[in-house]
This record gives structure tokens, C-alpha cells and sequence, in this order.
């Protein structure tokens, strides 16, 4: 356990800097995003008053209040770029946080596999320090909503305010695909997600083991799954399927949930017996 | 030790104190800030209806719920969205589910108290397969039966579509009501028959083939006549008459937009057929005029309903079918604070008015035989902090029982 926990700390602070760039980087684009939506939007709605002769409170009742989800629609890509940002960074890190043991300097992966431990632990530590990446920036996200709830109710003049809450108000926003609200949402997403990282990991380490042949089947192996997925989920989104859609959802679990059994399996196989540095 | 680790004991323990509390505060959120609240009457006539809007759907008997915020998940609900009229097919899926395997998304279906018959025609357009399900407990049975094109007239079309509108059971023949589209020789607009295929129920066999009504091809390329069928509001529910609503169209010239300033329309009929007896009637003048004052026709019990639901205090008449004659006097509905924010939905003898009155998202039931009201709802909110329901539109959904 020990060992596991030096390891997985290993690689959170090998990807420090990385991830403490991305994290401000989402940070300073998503609030300097929503100071400018929250001028231009207030700027506009002062140049209608004037026009149409209104007070904030006329304006109010004839156009209703601005929640902060209509803010930042007129500002999306500011909120959504860094996220599309953040989610490149993690993917190509997937590969990176294997190829750099051999291929960085004094090809570290000679002392990883020299470690008088289970080599298996190593595969566990990354996929375990790349979970906690993907978590810490999801923490970091709704933080970000927080603050900018906190900016909303300093800028924004109580005529027009409407009050939601931070649950609300991320369900409000198209950001919901990634902070879902609902728990089988979260399950769907994270999950999939995370047997997704664990085919890249099989790929990764066939590679490692066969090469070029090795990497083709890993390829072949993720995309089938994939491609599986998609087409269940095609059949559902049809309603013609003799499966009902529940029973699709049901199958598709089951299937990546045997993948992921299949993935760590067939990774332990390769680490102990075929990976060599 | 600790100095060491922390980096990562730091990002570990504060990202999962952050979900922690995220988790808890999404959990507590489960309940929307919104209730129906009865102001009248019974709620038994609100039975399977919701309303739904501001991300919830509220039901007359105190429950409610969050909708919307599903991604992943969305396709993968085994009941059909429910909508103002087709979400009766829900009650199907559920009290049937083997039977429904497959074919939720059937064309037609049709249901009373001994059989369930479903119809849905195949991919190259000339069989349609019917399934029938024997409530009395002898299973389910299936029938294909050819509904071929009259050869002369469609002449190889480029184009054609076939769809089952409407499915009944009179006695021991199913009708089969089959819209047909096809393009007209030398491009002009397409033809529409609508054909009622009477087909044995035990043996299968199609004993006739009876056009109701076929659209004639203008000469002038700026008209064109549309065709709606005006079935039972209730979908699954026996009806022994179909109507439908004919309207031929002028367009100004060949660069008109189709808006309304632009169209004039030309002829208008209603055309009636009895399944049993294969009559066909036009509704005469009494009823046309009526229609003609801008309302839309409905089709419930064998009465025509004809209203304007876009009426800020609309007026719902009920005509005979074939006389056009009022069968009574028109009922008049509650003044509407926001008028184009109303729905008016027909079912079982009832009148649900959908509508804003005094700002509030309320509705309204009416029982159309003594115009009495038996129900009168409206939208509260339940948290002072949450968004106002003042002149928001709440949809008026059957979500089932």
C-alpha cells in the first residue's frame, strides 16, 4: 500500500506544473470570460433603458431578470475552450505518463520496473494519478461557479439578479455535461470515461510488448468497443431495436464493465511477462 | 512525511472535500422549488397529467420532480417522450412490454377492452404488418397484408410514401387507415390518397380497399391542396369516424414566401368517413362557417371541436359531424394573461385548459357535458430564493398512470 501511494504521488508531482497551468489557465479565462460578458451584457441592457426610456425595474418586468446561464451564453467559447484545453491535456498525458518512463531522460522506466514490488502497482498508480487529475480540475470547475455566482450577485443589480443556487445554476449551463447533476449521469460519464483510459493503457503496454503488431490490436480493440458502444447506443436513440432502451444501457454497462476486466487483466499479463524495458 | 506528500494529500483531500459537498448539495436538490397546488375541486380528473417547465414536472397529487440535465443517459428511456397527444403509447410499453418489444415506434396503434392491435408499414412500401394482442389471455398473432399501389395512377412514382394513420376494430374487420404520397406525373405537386384497407381479423385476409379521398393535381403550379386527418385526440381510442381537413392553397406567384400575407386560400372542405358503413360527407356550410372564423378542428367521442387556442379568451364549440349544427352552446374559457401561453388538451368528456391567468401558470377542468369546472390548479413556488413562475409557460403533458 506503501509503495502504491509513493508511486501515485510520484506521478501527481510529475504532472504538477502541467496541472497547476491548466488549472489557472481555466481559472483566469473562465472569470476575466464572465467580467466581460457581465460588461457588454449590462452595457447593452443601459443603452436600451435610454432608448425606451425604462427604469432597471420596468426593464425588468417587461424582459425578466438575467440569470447567470444567459450571461454566459453569450460568451461560451470562453468557458468551454478551456475545458476543451483541459480534457487534450489529460488525453495526450494517458500516453505521455508511459512513454515519457522510456522515453524521457535516463529512461526512468528501468528502475520503475526493477522495483521489488508488483509491477502491476505501477498501472494502478497512473490510472489512480490521472483519476485524481481528472477530479481535482472537476473540483476546480465548481469552484470556479462558486466565484462566479459570488461576482454575479457583486455586479449584477438586484432588479435584474435571479437567484438560483450553485446546483441549479451548473445545471443551467452547458457545463452540465461535465459536472453532472444527476448521480447516474456522473456514473455514465466518469465511468465510461474511465474504462476508456484503461483501453488506452492496454494500448499503450501492447505496444510496449509487440510493437508496431501490438499496437494495431490495441487500436482495433478500443475502436471495436467503442464503435460496440456507439452502436448500442445508436439502436436506442432509434427505438426499433428488440432491446428495450434500458436493456441497452444494461448490456452496454456490462460490456465496458468487462472491458475494464479484460484491460487490467490483460495489462497485469503484459507488465509481469512481456514489457520489458 | 506530510511535507513531502503534500502536493498530492492537498489536491486529494481538498478535490474530494469539494465533490463531497457538491454531491450533498445535488442530492438535497432533488425536489424542484415548484408545486401544483389544487384550488378547486377534485384531482382525480388530473390523473396521469403533469406539467412540466422551469425544469420540473409537477403533478396535481403533490409529486414532483426534476426534468432535463440527462445526456448520456437520455436514449436510454424505455417510454417515448411524452407529448401533447401520442403519450398514451406509454401505457402500452409499460402494461404490455413483450408485446411492444421492438415495435414502440410502430406507426399506429390501437386498443379496447379485449384486443391491442398495432400496424406499421414495411420498408418498401407495400405490406403493412399488423400484430394483434388477444387481451382475454390466446396470445398475440401477425398478419402481413399487401397494400399495393394502383399502378395506373401512381406509374412508377420517383417518390411515394406510405404511413398507417389510424387503426379500428369494427366487429371481426380491422381498418386501416393508409396515407399515400407520391409525386405527380410531370413534377408537378404530390398526390395524396388516403385509403382504408378493411382486413379480416382471424384470417388476415384484405377483404377490400376503399379510397376515401385522392388529391387532383392543380394545373396552375401555384396551388396546392393539403390534407390532415383530424383522428380521435386519444390515439389509442375506438372512434367509428375519421374527418379531414382539405385545404387548397393559391400562392401570389413563384417567388411568394409562404407566409401568410402571401397565401390565399382557395377551397377549403372537412371530409367525413364512417368505417362502418363507408360513408363519406363533406361537413356542410353550417360547420365550415364556423371553422372558417379561424378555429382548428378536433376530433373526440364522434363530436367536432373546433376552438383557437392562440384566443386570449377562446371559445370552445362542439359541432355534430355531420350536421355541422352546434350540439350546444360554446363554452367560453378563462380570460388568458399571456395570450400564444395556452394549450387546450381534450380527453374522456374533458375540457384541460392549460393557461396564465393573473401572471400564474394555472390550469383548468372543465367537464364539457354541464360546463362545470372540476378542477382548478396553479404553479406555486415553494423557495422565495428560486426563480418566479410569473408568465412562465409550464407544458401540459400526459405522462401516464
Amino acid at each position: 500500500m506503501k509503495t502504491y501511494l509513493k508511486l501515485v504521488h510520484l506521478e501527481i508531482y510529475r504532472f504538477r506544473l502541467v496541472l497547476l497551468g491548466l488549472m489557472a489557465m481555466t481559472s483566469a479565462i473562465q472569470l476575466i470570460g464572465l467580467q466581460l460578458a457581465m460588461r457588454d451584457r449590462l452595457q447593452a441592457i443601459r443603452g436600451q433603458l435610454t432608448r425606451e426610456g425604462l427604469s432597471l425595474a420596468q426593464y425588468a418586468e417587461r424582459y425578466n431578470g438575467i440569470p447567470l446561464g444567459e450571461i454566459w451564453s453569450h460568451r461560451e467559447s470562453w468557458m468551454t475552450f478551456p475545458i476543451v484545453i483541459c480534457i487534450g491535456g489529460i488525453g495526450l498525458y494517458i500516453f505521455l505518463i508511459w512513454y515519457r518512463d522510456w522515453f524521457g531522460r535516463s529512461a526512468f522506466v528501468y528502475r520503475l520496473l526493477m522495483l521489488p514490488h508488483s509491477r502491476f502497482l505501477l498501472y494502478v498508480s497512473k490510472f489512480t494519478a490521472l483519476m485524481t487529475f481528472v477530479f481535482s480540475l472537476f473540483a476546480l470547475q465548481i469552484g470556479i461557479v462558486a466565484v462566479q455566482m459570488t461576482m454575479y450577485r457583486l455586479r449584477m443589480p438586484d432588479e435584474l439578479r435571479v437567484p438560483r443556487t450553485l446546483v441549479d445554476t451548473i445545471r443551467g449551463m452547458d457545463l452540465v455535461l461535465f459536472i453532472p447533476v444527476r448521480l447516474h449521469e456522473f456514473l455514465l460519464v466518469y465511468g465510461f470515461g474511465s474504462v476508456f483510459v484503461l483501453l488506452l493503457f492496454t494500448t499503450i503496454l501492447m505496444e510496449r510488448s509487440y510493437r508496431f503488431k501490438g499496437l494495431l490490436a490495441g487500436l482495433a480493440y478500443t475502436a471495436g468497443t467503442l464503435m460496440l458502444v456507439a452502436w448500442m447506443w445508436a439502436q436506442a436513440e432509434r427505438g426499433t431495436a428488440l432491446l428495450y432502451p434500458s436493456e441497452l444501457l444494461a448490456a452496454a454497462i456490462a460490456l465496458m464493465l468487462l472491458n475494464a476486466a479484460l484491460s487490467l487483466w490483460l495489462g497485469r499479463w503484459l507488465l509481469r511477462t512481456k514489457v520489458a524495458a | 512525511m506530510r511535507r513531502r506528500y503534500g502536493y498530492s494529500i492537498g489536491l486529494a483531500v481538498l478535490s474530494a472535500a469539494v465533490l463531497a459537498a457538491y454531491a450533498g448539495a445535488a442530492g438535497s436538490d432533488s425536489n424542484p422549488p415548484y408545486k401544483l397546488v389544487t384550488l378547486e375541486g377534485s384531482t382525480e380528473a388530473m390523473k396521469g397529467f403533469v406539467l412540466e417547465g422551469l425544469g420540473s414536472r409537477l403533478s396535481a397529487d403533490g409529486r414532483r420532480e426534476r426534468t432535463g440535465s440527462l445526456f448520456l443517459s437520455a436514449p436510454f428511456d424505455d417510454l417515448i417522450q411524452p407529448d401533447r397527444y401520442s403519450s398514451e403509447r406509454n401505457q402500452l410499453i409499460i402494461a404490455h412490454r413483450s408485446f411492444m418489444r421492438g415495435h414502440r415506434q410502430d406507426e399506429s396503434f390501437y386498443r379496447d377492452g379485449n384486443f391491442v392491435i398495432g400496424a406499421d408499414m414495411d420498408d418498401s412500401l407495400s405490406s403493412v404488418k399488423i400484430r394483434i394482442l388477444d387481451l382475454a389471455g390466446s396470445g398475440s398473432k401477425e398478419f402481413t397484408v399487401p397494400v399495393r399501389a394502383n399502378a395506373a395512377k401512381a406509374d412508377n412514382p420517383l417518390y411515394q410514401d406510405k404511413t398507417v394513420l389510424d387503426i379500428q376494430r369494427i366487429e371481426n374487420r380491422i381498418h386501416l387507415l393508409v396515407r399515400g404520397q407520391h409525386d405527380s406525373p410531370g413534377n408537378g405537386p404530390a398526390i395524396w390518397t388516403f385509403t382504408d384497407y378493411i382486413v379480416d381479423k382471424e384470417s388476415g385476409e384484405l377483404l377490400q380497399a376503399e379510397e376515401i379521398y385522392q388529391t387532383v393535381p392543380d394545373p396552375d403550379p401555384y396551388t396546392e391542396t393539403s390534407v390532415e386527418l383530424i383522428a380521435e385526440v386519444r390515439e389509442l381510442e375506438p372512434s367509428s369516424s375519421v374527418m379531414l381537413n382539405v385545404k387548397t392553397i393559391k400562392r401570389k406567384g413563384p417567388d411568394a414566401a409562404r407566409s401568410e400575407q402571401d397565401l390565399v386560400l382557395k377551397d377549403w372542405r372537412i371530409i367525413g368517413y364512417d368505417y362502418a358503413s363507408g360513408d363519406t360527407w363533406d361537413l356542410p356550410k353550417a360547420g365550415m362557417d364556423r371553422l372558417k372564423q379561424g378555429l382548428a378542428p378536433r376530433l373526440h367521442e364522434g363530436k367536432l371541436y373546433a376552438f383557437n387556442e392562440r384566443n386570449a379568451e377562446p371559445l370552445i364549440h362542439v359541432l355534430d359531424t355531420r350536421t355541422g349544427e352546434p350540439l350546444a352552446e360554446p363554452l367560453k374559457l378563462d380570460r388568458s394573461g399571456s395570450a400564444g401561453l395556452r394549450s387546450i388538451r381534450l380527453e374522456k368528456g374533458l375540457i384541460y385548459d392549460n393557461l396564465i391567468l393573473n401572471k400564474i401558470p394555472t390550469v383548468v377542468v372543465y367537464e364539457e357535458k354541464t360546463r362545470k369546472v372540476v378542477y382548478r390548479g396553479a404553479v406555486e413556488r415553494t423557495d422565495s430564493d428560486s426563480q418566479s413562475v410569473d408568465y412562465q409557460y409550464f407544458q401540459f403533458n400526459y405522462y401516464g398512470e
